[in-house]
């Protein structure tokens, strides 16, 4: 049978509801999303090579309240991805695995002052 | 006195086209565990219910399952603790199920003796036995303990997207011989474990320390062997 990431994802999280397993699902889902995203980017800039009228055009499409949001979505999603990659780093490299819920709520700490703040930036 | 409702799993692959639960019904003493209420519905409700279990105090590993969220030993678990009316009981995952609660774990034991569990020491003892210090027998607490339950095996979401990946318990094993001073199979025991299924496939999920009955750090033993293997590759090998 074969087997569909996501609902193998949400199978593994209702199966082991724990702040490792949680933490690993929000990976993969902003690790998804931030290479959709890089695609769409690079769409976006590919403008640029039919010129600089095209390019701004291309480029206010995304200037608007909706294109604010899909980017702080992303700004959130790599923040996310920064935060727990470096807990996972920090936890396989220096012997800190007995301290991963303990970084989990720290650095969950550190994700939500950086998202609150954002929304000012972003809107 | 007191009841709870279980909800059993029950599948028998020969009969059934597709997996049920079934609710009981089970009176409850103070102390009674799960593998006590599992032994209740076989003996009292339901003769056809299939579970494993044997030692009935934590040392045989026969009675891992999952247990209202998480995998558990049936034998270790009070039914009190759980704090819950409803009790649901599920098998082990990433194995397949022969029978209600019974798995086949020869995917287990075959990756479980891949890794060669016992001590290769190369030459016979200087003297009638191989000493350690005590300091080189310290080192192992935490690793020997292990009785080879499944239940990370089973909690492990990379045993179940990558079906060579060895799991937590048999490279917890080799942690367990890679740090014993007598072992002297050090380097290709890494070897072993380096290549695509082994210590690199772990994704540090931590579901394995999580569920460990014993409090043992599998997650702990695997990031210990890769920053063995890195630095060996790295040519920081020592003896
Ligand atoms: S019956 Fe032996 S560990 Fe539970």
């Amino acid at each position: 049978m074969k087997k569909n990431i996501i609902s193998v994802l949400l199978r593994e999280l209702k199966l082991n509801f724990n702040p490792g397993m949680i933490s690993f699902f929000f990976h993969r889902i902003t690790g998804i999303g931030i290479v959709i995203y890089i695609f769409l980017h690079l769409w976006t800039l590919s403008a640029v090579v039919k010129g600089r009228d095209a390019f701004n055009h291309s480029i206010v499409k995304w200037d608007n309240t909706l294109g604010h949001f899909f980017e702080y979505l992303i700004m959130i999603a790599v923040l996310y991805h920064l935060l727990n990659g470096i807990r996972i780093i920090a936890a396989d490299l220096f012997k800190l695995t007995l301290f991963h819920k303990k970084m989990f709520w720290a650095f969950g700490i550190i994700f939500i002052v950086f998202a609150v703040y954002s929304i000012k930036v972003f809107f | 006195m007191e009841k709870v409702i279980f909800k059993v799993f029950r599948f028998n692959p020969e009969r059934d086209k597709k997996p049920r639960f079934d609710k009981y019904e089970v009176p409850i003493r103070n102390g009674m565990t799960v593998l006590d209420a599992l032994y209740y519905i076989q003996g009292y409700l339901d003769g056809s219910l299939a579970f494993r279990s044997s030692c009935r105090e934590g040392v045989c590993g026969s009675c891992g399952m999952h247990i209202n969220g998480k995998y558990r030993l049936a034998c270790e678990t009070q039914i009190n603790r759980l704090k819950s009316k409803k009790i649901t009981i599920k098998p082990l995952g990433h194995l397949p199920v022969i029978k209600d609660l019974v798995v086949d774990m020869t995917d287990f034991w075959e990756k479980y003796s891949y890794i060669k569990p016992y001590l290769i020491a190369g030459a016979p003892p200087e003297e009638n036995e191989r000493i350690q210090t005590q300091d080189d027998r310290n080192k192992l607490d935490g690793l020997i303990d292990c009785i080879l339950c499944a239940c990370c095996y089973a909690a492990c979401t990379i045993t179940d997207t990558e079906k060579n990946y060895l799991g937590p318990a048999a490279l917890l094993k080799v942690d367990r011989f890679v740090e014993d001073s007598r072992d002297n199979n050090k380097k290709e025991r890494l070897l072993t474990v380096s290549g695509d299924s082994g210590i690199f496939r772990c994704h540090t999920l931590f579901n394995c320390q999580e569920v460990c009955p014993k409090n043992l750090d599998p997650t702990g033993a695997i990031a210990r062997l890769k920053r063995m293997a890195i630095s060996n590759t790295l040519c920081f090998w020592e003896k």
